[in-house]
């Protein structure tokens, strides 16, 4: 009898374990039909990717970690009976599956994000949206939480990445046991996370013509760049601010250095009309609207240009500037050497300065040139005799814009080409390649050309027949 | 009686209509040393290279003004061609003659300058651009008896015909404009050229044989020439933009 209870009970419990067994390897977590993660701003959905198609349009970059982007994961839950976990980590080795990388008796190297489910009670599939932080995603990239704790970070994430190389993040959705263990079938997704645009392109030059700013560089040889954008301030079409001094950068009275500042560039007094006459007595309303440039030019102030006429000084890396030169209240282009030292980073210059974007940075930010070998543009449409600043910043392969190199500035004038020069001579051909059109012949050159070809080919063709 | 000389152009005419090159197989040798079967020969090709600089500052109206040398200076550009003719008769003992076109591009760029100096320079950022597409028909006449009939690898040539060329003038922005007037036309003229080629197959007859036999080539020549293109209008055009020229062409002809 006391047999048959043994046996009776070790059958239970071999059935139970069985049974326990099962049900832990039942916890499945699986993608819907979402095949990329939704992506959210402020709320705001805005789709699946937020750059083309050439800009690693699935993968996060530093806009959207500035931007505080949210992934949204829409995931089919089943298989949970109240003694499991569903637990989100992330790491930038692979794998979190294994309990010493979740930091269990070991070293972490995955990270822990919000929105785990703790001992939920799911017995028929269920559909649950879960948020994924980029900023929670890429913060501890390099600095894994020791011992692991759900991290909330801030915007000081997005300056955490040290390579300008993409950094993929797999991201684990991870059905775990009471203990921590991995069990049933987690579901994971891997992201390219380049949160560093490439270096600044060096070796800046330019060159004006009629309305026009040549700019050229020493093309970039890093494994980051695909591009450049070029920034010109005040972007074409756009009137320049006015000008506010900053500090003299030579003793003499020839030139003072200027660069619009943040916050002064345009002030406007509003007054309102009040039932007295007195005008006096209006109230008024102040608005300052600041202003961001790309850099910094001269305006003569002495001499014989006393009335402030804008004039090229040379480049921004010239000796009249270096010591002088500082920081710029709006971006922060150079530094006080006149060059930009960074390795890498991320330009500050609003995407407003790009050439080629219009008001929204995000449907119209491309690459203003593409190509890493590129090392020229030009710039057209510009006013003769305004002085425009440039800089060129390095753009990679998921759009982060690299620190500016750099300022060049000058301004374009007048030029006289070959034809200009043949016609103030006296010239006067030109107008169209119909040129016979000028003496009152209905057809062109070209036609009466191809007359004479016609009348030559027929009549040999003839003579030939003539023959046979 | 006839006039001997007389004659000699009515036996030559006869035999240059009775004989047209195209329908001519003949065993003749392709290298003077080396005798073989020569494939059908219907067509001459050329590939042409001067060094060239138009005559844009001769148009009386410019009045001595030079506004091509102060813009581009005097130094020759490169014109490259195309020409293809075709052998249409056959003249014995003298040489072929047939139609021929042509078709060439040239450009002269450099910087622009600016009106007033500016930082200290004329030399803007901007280039000007001068292009020129030439284009020619010409009547072509090779006279080949020295190297057929006497092995003599030389073949002088003369052509004579109509040119045209196509221009157009830009600058950084796009086709150049003044007073309203684009900086675009055609000029329409006169072509003719002196040539003397030399004759490549003695050097490699093996080579040359081959040569004929995998692609039907004849004959390989390096030519100089001597061109003078005068686009003037021809009568025809009211004001044109000269932009014929006078120089010397070398390149490569083949015979097929």
């Amino acid at each position: 009898m006391a047999s048959l209870v043994r046996s009776a009970s070790a059958l239970a419990i071999a059935g139970g374990a069985f049974l326990a067994s099962r049900l832990a390897s039942a916890q499945t977590v699986t993608p819907t039909q979402q095949v990329y993660p939704e992506r959210f701003e402020n709320g705001v959905d805005l789709g699946p990717s937020t750059r083309p198609v050439n800009l690693n349009p699935y993968g996060v970059n530093y806009t959207d970690c500035i931007g505080d982007m949210v992934l949204q994961f829409n995931l089919t839950l089943d298989g949970f009976t109240g003694s499991q976990n569903m637990q989100i980590w992330a790491t930038a080795n692979g794998d979190c599956t294994a309990t010493g990388t979740r930091g269990i008796a070991n070293v972490p190297q995955c990270w822990e994000l919000e929105g785990a489910l703790t001992e939920p009670v799911i017995g028929t599939p269920v559909t649950k949206s879960f948020n994924v932080r980029v900023r929670d995603l890429v913060g501890p990239e390099n600095a894994v939480p020791n011992p692991p704790v759900v991290v909330n970070e801030g915007v000081d994430a997005c300056s955490a990445q040290t390579t300008f190389a993409g950094v993929p993040i797999t991201i684990w959705f991870l059905p775990l046991d009471l203990m921590g263990n991995s069990i049933g079938t987690p579901y994971s997704d891997t992201i390219n996370t380049d949160l560093v645009g490439p270096p600044p392109p060096v070796g800046i030059g330019e060159t004006v013509g009629d309305s026009l700013f040549n700019v050229t560089w020493t093309a970039n040889t890093d494994a980051d760049t695909t591009g450049y954008d070029v920034f010109v301030d005040p972007p074409p079409g756009s009137t320049a601010t006015a000008p506010v001094a900053v500090s003299d950068a030579t003793a003499g009275p020839v030139a003072s250095l200027y660069c619009p500042d943040s916050g002064t560039s345009s002030v406007t007094t509003v007054a309102t009309d009040d039932a007295s006459d007195d005008a006096s007595d209006d109230a008024t309303t102040t608005t300052t609207v600041a202003s961001v440039d790309a850099g910094c030019f001269y305006v003569y102030t002495g001499g014989a240009s006393a009335s402030g006429t804008v004039s090229n000084m040379g480049t921004c890396t010239s000796t009249n500037l270096s010591g002088a030169l500082t920081v710029d209240s709006g971006a922060t282009v150079v530094d006080e050497a006149g060059v930009v030292s960074a390795g890498g980073g991320i330009s500050t210059i609003p995407c407003t300065y790009v050439l080629g974007v219009g008001s929204s940075c995000y449907l119209e930010g491309g690459e203003t040139v593409t190509g890493e070998s590129t090392s020229e543009y030009t710039i057209k449409g510009l006013t003769d005799g305004t002085t425009y600043d440039v800089v060129v910043a390095s753009v990679d392969g998921s759009g982060n814009v690299g620190p500016p190199s750099s300022c060049v500035h000058d301004y374009p004038a007048p030029v006289t080409d070959f034809w200009a020069t043949y016609r103030a001579s006296g010239g006067e051909a030109g107008g169209s390649f119909c040129a016979l059109d000028a003496v009152g012949l209905p057809v062109g050159s070209a036609g009466l050309l191809g007359g004479l070809a016609t009348a030559f080919l027929t009549a040999v063709r003839r003579r030939r027949r003539g023959k046979r | 009686m006839k006039h001997p000389f007389a004659a000699w152009l009515t036996a030559l005419a006869s035999a240059s209509l009775v004989t047209p090159a195209a329908a001519q197989t003949r065993e003749e040798p392709i290298g003077s040393a080396h005798p073989g079967k020569e494939s059908p020969q219907n067509f001459a090709a050329e590939v042409r290279f001067a060094a060239f600089n138009p005559d844009v500052d001769s148009d009386p109206s410019l009045r001595g003004q030079t506004p091509y040398k102060d813009t581009f200076g005097t130094s020759p550009r490169l014109e490259i061609g195309l020409e293809l003719d075709w052998q249409a008769v056959r003249i014995p003992h003298l040489g072929t003659i047939g139609p021929g076109v042509s078709a060439g591009y040239t450009r002269a760029s450099d910087p622009a300058r600016f009106q007033t100096e500016h930082n200290g320079t004329l030399i803007s950022g901007e280039q000007t651009t001068l292009e020129i597409f030439p284009f020619y028909g010409v009547i072509v006449l090779r006279g080949d008896a020295l190297w057929r009939d006497l092995g003599v690898p030389l073949v002088p040539y003369g052509k004579l015909g109509l040119g045209y060329a196509l221009w157009h003038a830009s600058n950084s922005l796009g086709t150049s404009s003044a007073n309203g007037v684009s900086g675009e036309g055609s000029s329409l003229g006169t072509q003719v050229s002196l040539g003397l080629a030399l004759n490549l197959n003695p050097f490699d007859a093996y080579a040359a044989q081959n040569f004929d036999d995998a692609l039907g080539v004849n004959n390989s020549y390096l030519f100089a020439e001597w061109t003078r293109s005068d686009l003037d209008g021809l009568g025809l055009q009211k004001n044109v933009l000269r932009v014929g020229g006078t120089g010397w062409t070398f390149g490569l002809a083949f015979e097929f």
